[in-house]
């Protein structure tokens, strides 16, 4: 019963890059992304305060989505292009409408 | 979903699952006895409790005796209240007065009670529902416990979410054909999507809760850049109760009553109590009286209050009366109020605990199939004596936490009044116990064997928690119901559920069962394992590698290389004399101090040693000598390694070496590893 494993990419370098995309990419994803949901929305406050248990709720998403790639390394490519574009909406978000 | 989809998924829902499950157990197990932590401190106790009031209490006295023996001028500080008993829990910080005293500039902790004024440290205080609670979060790891559980359950968020998504299309026809009775035949795979699913909502529930409160550290990390590194302020925004105030100066008037603002704030609302109070800058001029509270959960789930009274100047501010929402503050008792079951009284706790106890079974359901499912004669004998061994470890730490626990409980009856230090008493015995348990079971080899026991055991011990708080204590369960002592009741009731249970299904697993099992299909001869593994080992000898070292040759190089390491990294650390410092060190004698001699003894010397003898001696208590101290120079190397990264940024070749030296550590302590196993 356990899963086929002519389905699965046995390479430990493709499960360290998945594994690491998930857990360092989708930490820093899911943390730019409520920062850049408090900046650019209104209610700023309650949007950071209800990251408390959203944060962890996208994190764990963001776990599962390395593992529907064959290549990890596409994933980490797919999840620094996103960490930048966050990253750079912060700094956008944050010059111009600081959030205190 | 395509079948590689659903094959990954189905792979990483084991995967985190196993890694995660046996913390994931202990974490529910202890989890659901903490739920009724404060009834078994009680219960410990074992003295009729009484309730007050929280605006009736004398405030005035209690803070006129801690002043007399803590000097609480200048100092902020918080009560939290018990909640079934006349106990208060005291946090002192320390005096902000800078005439303090040096006794005054401590920071203390302690219970004290409210009629007598008697105060309790908290390792006299804590109970073996303080144990369970921790235990709970793994706090007995220290430093990194907390965070680890925190882990655990992130982890165990993404094994329920890859759990549904590969049990899907089963979902609703598996929560229809659940059926406990013909469940027992199919216990474990059933049991496990079955009770998974209705479980579901709660574990879901858990696993994001317990995120939060092991690892809101990394919620405040991104806050933390909103605020541009403003630490006050956003503390200020998440926990504003907490809020402290600048101190000015001493006032010279009379400290005005607490008794009169905890009374008139209390009767404002109906159905209102307390939750916490606190003093800031007791004796100051600007001192402040502050307390939270709630109406009763039947009549507002969600109610923090929060009241501030300026104590000279007589302002009282309603910063957030119970009968208004404010988004921040609420969700946050909202969580906790979910996460501790602090709501709905006993009987959702009640709930709550027969939840945790489903979650351990599935748990424990989820490592069975593993095991289960690999143990076939496609495999080879290595692999399935690693599933087996998994299994056999994994079976003895879980099962075994319920006799463990319930002599604990008896422990801690039989031993009352005996130990002062209540803390390393229990830590003590509940490891010791656990540990003795563990490895016996581990090397009985028989997960039936594991479970028959423990649940055995487990009745006789539940059954002996209420006798024992009979005799010791007597507390017997006729007199604690008729004295309407019912926080020991109920935990003498739970026990003997829990031991009735555990008897009923000691009684119902027959050895039939044992029978259906892969383990009986295709067993391990775990006796004549010394010829099977010779087999294979033959096997694998032949082989003509021709990058093959000899075993003892690489132990000895690798000896020699950390001893010459060593040497080569002390003339390395002479490098600054060449360009920038003195020769001699600040106060040198001309003598070599023969601390100094031990320890490049120890560190090249050795080394050199245990080169030499490598080439003479082969016996076992060698290798094991070679092995441990191996680990200990390698815990060094790397410890040396990791100092010298963060106080000699600058010795570049230094760093170098203890690298090479740190990386040679590792590779010596393997290679010994599989020579002492030889």
């Amino acid at each position: 019963m356990p899963a086929n494993t002519k389905y699965l990419n046995k390479s430990p370098w493709q499960q360290f890059a998945k594994i690491t995309a998930g857990i360092f990419g989708g930490y820093l994803i899911s943390a730019l992304l409520h920062m850049c949901l408090s900046l650019w929305l209104p209610n700023s406050k309650n949007i950071l305060i209800s990251s408390i248990f959203t944060l962890f709720i996208v994190w764990c998403a963001l776990l599962i989505v390395p593992f529907l790639f064959k290549n990890g390394w596409k994933a980490w490519l797919l999840y620094l292009f996103f960490i930048v574009l966050l990253y750079g909406l912060y700094v956008i978000g944050n010059t111009n409408n600081p959030f205190i | 979903m395509n079948n590689r989809n659903y094959n990954v998924f189905f792979n990483t829902h084991t995967v985190s699952g196993i890694v995660i499950s046996v913390a994931l157990y202990i974490i529910f197990f202890a989890g659901a006895f903490s739920l009724f932590k404060e009834d078994i401190g009680i219960w410990q106790e074992g003295q009729q409790v009484s309730y007050t009031e929280r605006n009736a209490i004398d405030y005035d006295g209690i803070f006129k005796s801690l002043d007399d023996k803590y000097k609480l001028t200048g100092r902020d500080f918080q009560i939290n209240y018990g909640e079934e008993s006349d106990k208060i829990y005291v946090i002192l910080e320390a005096s902000k007065d800078s005439l303090a005293s040096d006794e005054a500039k401590l920071d203390e902790y302690f219970s004290l009670d409210i009629h007598s004024k008697k105060t309790k440290s908290y390792a006299e205080h804590y109970s073996l529902g303080e144990f369970l609670y921790r235990l709970h979060f793994l706090a007995q790891f220290p430093y990194i416990g907390i965070y680890l559980a925190g882990f655990v359950s992130l982890f165990f968020l993404f094994a329920i979410v890859t759990g549904i998504i590969i049990h899907w299309k089963k979902i609703i026809p598996n929560f229809y054909s659940f059926n406990p009775k013909i469940a027992l035949k199919r216990v474990w795979t059933d049991a496990h999507t079955a009770l998974g699913v209705i479980g579901l909502p709660f574990q879901f529930m858990f696993a994001v809760t317990g995120a939060y409160f092991c690892l809101s550290i990394l919620v405040l990390i991104p806050a933390n850049f909103l605020y541009g590194g403003d630490q006050d302020k956003l503390m200020e925004d998440v926990r504003p109760e907490r809020k402290t105030y600048e101190w000015v100066a001493k006032s010279e008037k009379e400290i005005p009553s607490f008794n009169t603002f905890a009374q008139t704030t209390a009767n404002q609302w109906k159905n209102y109590h307390l939750t916490r109070a606190y003093v800031r800058n007791y004796g100051g001029i600007n001192m402040k009286y502050v307390l939270t509270g709630e109406l009763k959960d039947s009549e507002r789930f969600i109610s923090t209050s929060r009241i501030i009274l300026d104590a000279y100047s007589g302002d009282l501010t309603i910063e957030k009366s119970p009968t208004e929402i404010e988004y921040s503050g609420d969700l946050q008792r909202l969580i906790g109020r979910l996460h501790f079951a602090d709501f709905g009284g006993i009987p959702m706790k009640v709930v709550y605990f027969i939840l945790s106890l489903i979650t351990c079974f599935v748990i424990i359901t989820g490592v069975l199939i593993y095991i289960e499912a690999r143990n076939k004669k496609s495999q080879t004998l290595k692999q399935r004596l690693y599933t087996a061994k998994i299994g056999h470890i994994y079976m003895a730490i879980c099962l075994s936490m319920l006799p463990v626990t319930a002599l604990a409980f008896i422990f801690v009856k039989l031993s009352h009044s005996y130990y002062n230090d209540q803390q390393t008493a229990i830590y003590t015995f509940y490891f010791i116990a656990w540990l003795i348990a563990i490895l016996f079971f581990r090397f009985k080899r028989d997960n039936y064997y594991t479970n028959k026991v423990c649940l055995l055991f487990g009745a006789i011990f539940g059954f002996l928690v209420p006798i024992a708080n009979g005799i010791i204590s007597e507390n017997w369960i006729w007199k604690t119901y008729t004295q309407g002592q019912y926080n020991i009741l109920f935990i003498d009731v739970l026990w003997i559920i829990i031991a009735t249970l555990s008897l009923l299904i000691y009684l119902k697993i027959k050895p039939q069962i044992k029978t259906k099992s892969a383990f009986t299909k295709h067993p391990i001869d775990y006796h004549n394992l010394a010829k099977e593994t010779e087999i294979n080992s033959k096997k694998t000898t032949q082989n003509t590698d021709i990058n093959h070292i000899e075993m003892r040759t690489k132990i000895i190089i690798l000896w020699l290389f950390l001893g010459i390491g060593w040497l080569v990294h002390h003339i390395y650390g002479l490098f600054n004399i060449y360009y920038n410092e003195t020769l001699i060190i600040e106060g040198a004698t001309g003598d070599v101090p023969i601390a100094h001699h031990i320890y490049r003894i120890l560190f090249e010397g050795l080394c050199l040693l245990f080169a030499l003898l490598t080439l003479e001696v082969t016996k076992q208590w060698f290798k094991s000598t070679a092995f441990i101290w191996a680990i200990i120079a390698g815990l060094y190397n790397v410890y040396h390694f990791i100092e010298a990264i963060i106080f000699e940024t600058s010795n570049i070749s230094e760093i170098f070496m203890l690298l090479l030296v740190a990386t040679a550590s590792v590779f010596l302590i393997k290679n010994l590893y599989l020579w002492k196993k030889k």
